[in-house]
């Protein structure tokens, strides 16, 4: 049964991937205008060519190590944000003004102000950190306020050790929300990190190469670094999907019925 | 014994109890019974600790079965009773008699209702305490499951002469089980037994059942 709805669902992804093919072909011909919808054949054969040139690879590792650094950072800065909020409730309202006001800013006027103070290269890791930090802090915050009340009232009458509830039951349970998500973290930042490099302009970059592609009207080498993000970021929700059904198989199977 | 003294509990604007008193026999098992609403769970949840309130209870380790099992679901069913006692031959022996011994390695999301009420009326009983308390312990359980249940405990009560204050809505296992029934109905005992046999059954249908 289980195969059967894996078969079902490979079915219909690839059914719908077919049409938006299709139509992006149907579009094409109609439009006949290579600077405004290069045709699929053309995209491909950009996109097989980016593969060859050593230049495309330097930009992606970089564009990827820029895209872990943010999301290390924020994850960091906000994980030591929710523990203090969790553990000194005054600290929780101090920083709520905070977080709503990054929250709240503009981002690519953030990224022009930090280009002054800082460079390409760096302007668009900070970015990413100031968009993911709230994103990642409220997730926190809803996971740790997701542990069932029911879960500690067992932990207290049962009388486990304070490691005991930390490690055996805190822990994993705020873990598995907070994994699940990084996910789809990494591929929304990987946006956000390809968006400011393209403003920043930035050298040896995604960002950089679609800026240049798009300043010499090479639309369908910009579609191909654009497909090639699309697939990158999907490619890495899977993984983390993957990894959290085999770390977290506790939480995988059906409930049966008696 | 275990004394409820004065006990006055609210939820916001909802008074429970005021001045409520009750004295429980060590050693016997005592089973609560009433309308929802009437404070059952509230009064094992202060003798546990778990919520606050007004008035004094003595001070006993309790051990619980949860209305809803409230196992951790991150561990196998074997280290969910592990924390509870070290003793894996115990663990199987009750496992063994609850019918879940097969079950140890799975976790609880792999367990149906039942088996999950039954392991955790199992670290309920395994865990080492002066008094076991249970919150509706059947409820998730047919009624095959239901009497070997209630014929488990009847037996493990009586030997280890446990302490046992339980809350349920059936009149069927209240009979069984236990050595005293209070029914409690607007902050105060509307009924109780401590001498339980067969007549206590129509008894408690026609005070359960009248408007």
């Amino acid at each position: 049964m289980k195969n059967k709805n894996r078969l079902y669902n490979l079915i219909f992804s690839v059914f719908s991937i077919a049409i938006i093919v299709a139509l992006w072909a149907i579009v094409a011909l109609v439009v006949k205008n290579e600077y405004v919808v290069p045709t699929v054949s053309d995209t491909l054969s950009a996109t097989f060519k980016l593969f060859t040139e050593s230049a495309f690879y330097v930009a992606l590792g970089l564009t990827l190590l820029r895209t872990v650094i943010a999301v290390v950072i924020s994850f960091a800065i906000a994980f030591i944000m929710a523990i203090l909020s969790q553990v000194f409730p005054l600290v929780k309202k101090l920083f709520s003004p905070l977080i709503s006001i990054i929250r709240i800013v503009p981002t690519m006027a953030v990224l022009l102000v930090i280009l002054l103070w800082t460079n390409p290269t760096i302007a668009p890791v900070v970015v990413a950190v100031l968009v993911m930090l709230p994103m990642i802090y409220s997730q926190f915050i809803t996971a740790f306020n997701g542990i069932d009340e029911g879960i500690i009232n067992a932990a207290k009458v049962f009388n486990l050790t304070k490691r005991q509830r930390i490690f055996k039951v805190y822990l994993p349970q705020v873990a598995l929300p907070i994994v699940s998500q990084t996910g789809s973290n990494f591929s929304f930042c990987i946006k956000l990190i390809i968006s400011a490099e393209v403003m920043a302009y930035t050298f040896r970059s995604i960002g950089g190469l679609m800026t240049t592609a798009n300043v010499f009207f090479e639309i369908p080498r910009l579609m191909g670094l654009t497909l090639i993000s699309v697939i990158i970021g999907l490619l890495i929700e899977m993984i983390f999907n993957f990894i959290t059904k085999k770390c977290f198989k506790w939480n995988n199977a059906e409930v049966k019925n008696d | 014994m275990i004394n409820f003294n004065n006990i006055t509990k609210r939820y916001k604007d909802t008074l429970v109890f005021e001045n409520f008193s009750l004295s429980i026999k060590e050693g016997e098992t005592t089973c609560i019974l009433g309308e929802s609403g009437s404070g059952k769970t509230t009064l094992l949840n202060i003798l546990a600790n778990l919520t606050d309130y007004e008035g004094e209870v003595t001070n006993v380790k309790c051990s619980y079965v949860f209305q809803t099992p409230n196992l951790f679901p991150n561990l196998t069913v074997l280290d969910n009773l592990k924390l509870v006692c070290q003793d894996e031959n115990e663990i199987k022996s009750v496992c063994e008699k609850l019918k879940i011994a097969d079950k140890l390695l799975s976790y609880p999301k792999h367990l149906s209702g039942g088996q999950r009420q039954r392991v955790s009326l199992a670290r309920g009983v395994l865990f080492n305490a002066d008094v076991l308390l249970m919150d509706e312990p059947f409820s998730s359980l047919d009624l095959k499951n239901k009497v070997q249940a209630i014929n488990l405990l009847k037996e493990l009560f009586k030997e280890k002469k446990k302490t046992v204050v339980f809350v349920t809505h059936g009149v069927f296992e209240a009979v069984r089980l236990a050595d005293r029934i209070i029914v409690l109905e607007n902050n105060s005992i509307v009924y109780d037994n401590s001498k339980v046999n067969e007549k206590t059954e129509k008894e408690l249908f026609g005070l359960m059942l009248k408007d």
